[in-house]
């Protein structure tokens, strides 16, 4: 009996060990956040509008293009400040650097020119509508992850209630 | 137009144009240039039918190759993020093994 208790204690050492080592930093990851999903949303739906309006002089639109700029960096700030959160805020960094070649490097590009081709104003969207759709669907993802959180959670506490651990 | 051939010179512009900045998080490597060509075939020939065809210009060609270049890197991004998820999921079900092992020690104690 002693016996079996001790290869049960050790399996279990063992796992803690294990759990421990994936709960490391590499492993974190935040949770699904559902108003920084709907607001990317919101940027996707905005710039989807506005990129069809380049096409005509920048001018025209200069207003839309700043309130699109400052919900963009709003949201960035918001995903910057979430803990475990880095691989969302570096897509977003990269979606507003006006540097890059993406939403804001796309404005950039229209505000230097002052109004762009249609065919490029085509092709280009379909390369950053895909950047955006990139960072909805791992908001997304997130949600199953955190799903399975919660429910091993219940799991967990039910336990503790049944048996005291 | 014979694309492969341009597809060749494009490669090997590419090892230039795109030199240092490519890919930031991982080795500059001839290997990444020939993933991103691969990857971005069809892409490519479209964006150079159009800039021989004179509906693009130079300057729109490349903001389109940095474009894909910048896509990629949200992808590489994306799957990075896509394993630390499943490190997550790995995690989920490691604690609830531990629950059930628990559980059967205590039950035997008991």
């Amino acid at each position: 009996m002693e016996r079996i208790m001790s290869s049960q204690t050790s399996l279990l050492i063992g796992l803690s060990a294990l759990l421990f080592l994936v709960s490391c930093d590499a492993a974190r990851m935040a949770s699904y956040d559902p108003y920084a999903h709907q607001k990317s949303m919101e940027v996707r739906m905005k710039a989807s509008k506005l990129i069809d309006k380049s096409i005509e002089p920048f001018e025209n639109h200069a207003e839309e293009v700043e309130n699109l700029l400052l919900e963009m960096d709003k949201v960035k700030t918001y995903e910057q400040n979430r803990s475990n959160n880095g691989i969302s805020f570096r897509m977003w960094q990269l979606l507003a650097d006006e540097n890059r070649f993406s939403l804001a490097g796309f404005i950039k590009k229209w505000r230097e020119k002052g109004r762009l081709s249609k065919t490029f104003v085509e092709e280009s969207k379909q390369q950053i509508m895909e950047g955006i759709d990139l960072l909805i669907w791992f908001e997304g993802k997130k949600d199953a992850e955190s799903k399975l959180r919660l429910e091993n959670f219940i799991s967990t506490t039910s336990n503790k209630f049944e048996y005291g651990f | 137009m014979d694309f492969e051939q341009t597809l060749s010179q494009l490669k090997e512009s590419l090892f230039h144009i795109l030199g240092d900045e490519y890919f930031e998080f991982k080795e500059e490597s001839k290997k990444d240039i020939e993933v991103f060509i691969n990857d971005s075939k069809d892409k490519l020939e479209r964006w150079t039918r159009l800039l021989t065809e004179g509906a693009i210009c130079m300057d729109d060609y490349e903001w389109l190759l940095k474009s894909q270049r910048d896509l990629l890197v949200l992808t590489e991004l994306e799957k990075a993020g896509i394993s630390k998820i499943r490190l997550g999921h790995l995690k989920s079900k490691m604690v609830k093994a531990m629950v059930n092992i628990g559980r059967g020690l205590f039950l035997d104690i008991k």
